[in-house]
């Protein structure tokens, strides 16, 4: 269940208006008020994957050239990955 | 939609909101810091911390879930000038690395081969009998990420407790030889400048150095400037493409060492053009050559000495030696000979982690110091460090083998004189004998009968880490005399050959203070517990100080018979902060860094009291107290217009120089192949280095499933061409082979990265694949430091399966 604060950075050529009413079509994405060329949004998403493809959509929209982060939130951490070697806490006793 | 309730939801909507609003505003210089994160939810409570991961040292807010005891958000601090509010792929993902589903829970001790839980108790008290029966056989491998009381404690357990200098850190591979540059040049170490000069140079010259993945906030700092319309030069000196290099004008491709060869051709084309800034240098500089053994002083020459040595440093013979054109080094020389362009210089492991190390330091300080590009805003020589306190803890506090806290060095008496008074230990209590650096230290140790039989590692993996793993570390399996003690968080290559294994606590599961790359100190409070028995780094320090106190060991006594750690509350009762249930009942960082407080004057490195940086987002050292009650930092050291130590009217002044004049040093190096060159066994020019999605060998982003798929595994980086010629396909497993040893890695042709011919990169994040089998243990002769650029390999497609 992520949540992300992000920065778009946006070209100068860009309408900016055009650009607030495509990325605000999605109802995942909330459009804040744009700072000069810089557009902030927040993504609410339902999971991980939902959340990559937002933001690879965000990333391919004509007019953006770069996004920053400033904020994520995990409900369920779930990181929970083990590295390659033997997991030695479980090993038997 | 889980167990989140909505208005919880809606509240971390308004903060994410807010976080973006704000940095994309321009962070604190233009709109306040959002009200939201000053005010707790009913079950989300916010505070400050540095970043886990390098040495930028940006800030973070955590959000803590009070009722699950856990980190559930992380937003970019909008309060700190170092970062505005923006993070790195790794940073906005710090909080998940507390959460890997094999953290160490319970101390386990090896018995009849196998790794086996013990109490707490136990555990202590074999480690500090293993210490009591041989007190000068231990030794102390530390790191760039143990916090300044953690490194501190651990300093003066080894110098002031057991009379032993087998204290060196993980930092040894990385930053010394920066050390090294600082203290020969100017007397002291760390950089002059700060941040601040990326916000205001013309021109900023990456020497062997890829900010764009190592440090992305610092580069986005710079790219930022050019979306807001300011015209800045990026020149990138490195011996492969990388990501910083799509962002720059010119990339000048270097041959491994061409970087010597290249500061030389600056200072001769300087010279010989008459642009060196000649009143700058006659005020506040002198000329030193190497001597006949590698050292901080060398031999002191005059400008003709030194202007004959550079005579035959023409940019062709330069170009020569580092295959960049003649007319790149001219173009070089052109700018730093312009008074009216400011010039910032960057490096990191590039020059660090090279035979020359030293030497590449100080002529690089040299370069800006003959041209006069130093001291002003924009105008300074940065190196920048890989861990979050490298700078804090091991240069400041001095956690190496020959040093002692703020600057002090263990062969000197007054400074041994000094740091007796202030632990109250008795006369002569200290070694005058530099103890082991890292190579030597782990050679001992897997050496049959060498002078080290235990090392007590905290806060590093040297098990993936260490140059030549298979001399270097792997040699321990099988050595019955040998004890191996590791703290740790995660299973990794070092727990997989210890022979103990305490679990420790991580980032915000305990107090802290990180000093950063900009002399920048941050502290930060105990937010979440640590998981099952995990416990405090410094805690086990003093436990087992305490153990051995019982035991009888006089190290463990102060001149008045006291426990060396002895901590009082308030109120002056003692608090037995040895045992863990007492630990947090009160603050032992405070104690510990108000006393360390005290050995940082000696080099102006003042440091304000623990209650200031509780206040702040880091402050930058030295920390001036004002006639007000408030505290000022420095951000140009040296310089008169804002270093408090300089003298009133002067415009410079190098107060530690090393010819007691107030001059820093230029210094003249020749230039010198590397210790391995390519030949027809080994034809492979092997650079190894880091990516952006893992942080150094990969413990805790490789726990991070975000970070873990965008970047699974290793891989040799190759040039296409070279591919084409050995029948290597992409993601063809092939073996890497040098004289030392192997890894067998997949190929990733035309990659993130570009090596030109001849040339391989691996970074070393994964534990599977454990390239530094690999590299070599050739080091600095002066700084020690290990050069893990260059090694000569052979490559052939491998039989194996890849992973």
């Amino acid at each position: 269940m992520p949540i992300s604060g992000l920065i778009l950075s946006l070209e100068a050529a860009v309408e900016v208006d055009d650009l607030v009413a495509e990325l605000s079509q999605d109802p995942h994405l909330d459009v804040g008020v744009p700072q000069g060329r810089r557009l902030p949004v927040v993504l609410d998403t339902t999971d991980a994957q939902e959340d990559r493809q937002l933001w690879d959509w965000i990333r391919e929209r004509s007019g953006v050239f770069h996004i920053d982060v400033s904020f994520i939130h995990f409900d369920e951490p779930g990181a929970g990955r083990s590295a390659g070697l033997p997991n030695q806490e479980n090993e038997p006793t | 939609m889980s167990s989140m309730n909505v208005n919880r939801r809606e509240f971390l909507k308004t903060a994410a909101m807010a976080a973006a609003t704000t940095a994309a505003a321009g962070g604190p210089l233009s709109l306040a810091a959002p009200e939201v994160f000053a005010q707790d939810s009913d079950d989300l409570t916010w505070n400050k911390a540095p970043c886990r991961f390098c040495g930028t040292g940006c800030h973070v807010l955590v959000g803590v879930d009070k009722a699950k005891d856990k980190v559930v958000a992380i937003a970019g601090d909008q309060s700190a000038d170092v970062n505005k509010g923006l993070l790195c792929v790794k940073g906005y993902h710090v909080g998940l690395i507390l959460y890997g589903e094999d953290r160490l829970r319970q101390p386990k001790l090896r018995k009849n081969g196998r790794l086996v839980p013990v109490s707490w108790d136990e555990a202590i008290d074999v480690v500090a009998r293993r210490i009591h029966a041989a007190p000068e056989k231990f030794a102390f491998y530390g790191s760039g990420q143990w916090t300044i009381p953690e490194g501190y404690a651990a300093q003066k357990f080894m110098k002031g407790g057991l009379s032993n200098n087998h204290i060196d850190p993980n930092a040894r591979l990385c930053m010394a030889s920066a050390v090294t540059g600082f203290l020969a040049t100017y007397g002291v170490d760390e950089p002059a400048g700060c941040y601040d000069d990326l916000d205001a140079c013309d021109v900023l010259i990456m020497w062997g150095n890829n900010p764009a993945e190592m440090h992305p906030v610092l580069f986005s700092r710079v790219i930022d400037r050019r979306s807001r319309g300011e015209e800045i030069h990026l020149i990138d000196i490195s011996t492969r493409r990388t990501r910083t290099t799509d962002h720059c004008q010119e990339y000048l491709e270097m041959q491994p060492h061409g970087d010597v060869a290249i500061a030389l051709g600056i200072a001769h084309l300087l010279i010989k053009n008459e642009t060196f800034a000649r009143e700058f240098v006659e005020t506040h500089c002198s000329f030193r050559a190497q001597g006949e053994k590698p050292g901080l002083f060398g031999e002191a020459i005059d400008f003709e000495q030194y202007k004959n040595s550079l005579e035959r440093y023409t940019p062709e013979y330069v170009s020569s030696l580092s295959g960049v054109p003649a007319e790149k080094i001219r173009m070089l020389a052109d700018l730093f000979g312009r008074r009216d362009i400011r010039i910032t210089s960057l490096w990191c492991m590039g020059m660090n982690q090279h035979t020359m190390g030293t030497a590449i330091n100080c002529l690089v300080h040299g370069v800006h110091l003959l041209s006069g590009h130093f001291g002003r805003p924009g105008d300074a020589p940065t190196s920048l460090t890989g861990q979050p306190s490298a700078c804090g803890t091991v240069r400041e506090v001095g956690t190496l083998a020959h040093a002692l806290p703020g600057g002090r060095v263990v062969a000197n008496e007054a400074h041994r004189q000094q740091a007796e008074e202030f632990w109250n230990v008795p006369e002569g209590r200290i070694n005058p004998k530099p103890g082991h650096h890292t190579v030597n230290m782990w050679n001992q140790f897997c050496t049959p009968g060498g002078d080290v039989d235990t090392i007590w590692v905290q806060v590093t993996n040297p098990g993936q880490t260490l140059p030549n793993l298979n001399a270097l570390f792997e040699r321990k399996a099988g050595m019955e005399d040998k004890f191996l003690i590791v703290s740790e968080v995660y299973p990794t290559a070092t727990t997989e050959l210890a022979d103990l294994v305490l679990p420790a606590a991580l980032w915000v599961e305990k107090n802290g203070v990180f000093g950063n790359s900009e002399r920048r100190t941050q502290q930060w409070y105990k937010m979440v517990d640590p998981p099952g028995q995990a416990r405090d780094d410094c805690w086990m320090t003093i436990a087992v100080a305490h153990r051995l106190f019982e035991l009888g060991n006089e190290g463990m006594k102060d001149k008045d018979g006291r426990f060396l750690f002895e901590m009082k509350d308030e109120a002056g009762n003692v608090v037995p902060t040895w045992e863990w249930k007492h630990y947090y009942d009160m603050n032992v960082d405070k104690d510990l860094f108000e006393e360390y407080r005290q050995f940082t004057r000696l080099k102006h490195k003042d440091l304000a009291p623990y209650d200031e940086y509780v206040k702040a987002r880091g402050m930058r050292w030295p920390v001036i107290e004002q006639g007000d009650g408030s505290w000022k930092e420095t951000r140009f050291r040296f310089a008169g217009f804002d270093d408090t130590y300089v003298k009133e009217g002067s415009d410079f002044q190098f107060y530690h120089s090393t010819s007691k004049d107030d001059r820093a040093q230029i210094w003249f190096y020749d230039y010198e192949p590397p210790a391995e060159v390519p030949d027809k066994d080994f034809p492979f020019w092997m650079t190894t280095g880091r990516v952006l999605e893992h942080w150094h060998t990969g413990t805790m982003t490789r726990r991070v499933p975000q970070l873990d798929r965008a970047m699974p595994n290793s891989y040799v980086e190759m040039n296409p061409e070279d591919a084409k010629e050995l029948g290597i396909r992409n993601g063809d497993l092939v073996a890497v082979e040098s004289r030392r040893g192997r890894a067998d890695l997949p190929a990733w042709v035309n990659g993130r990265g570009r090596p030109p011919r001849g040339t391989v990169f691996v970074p070393f994040f994964d534990e599977s694949m454990l390239i530094n089998r690999v590299t070599s243990e050739a080091h600095d002769p002066f700084s020690k430091q290990p050069d893990y650029k260059k090694s000569a390999v052979k490559l052939s497609k491998s039989q194996g399966m890849v992973p």
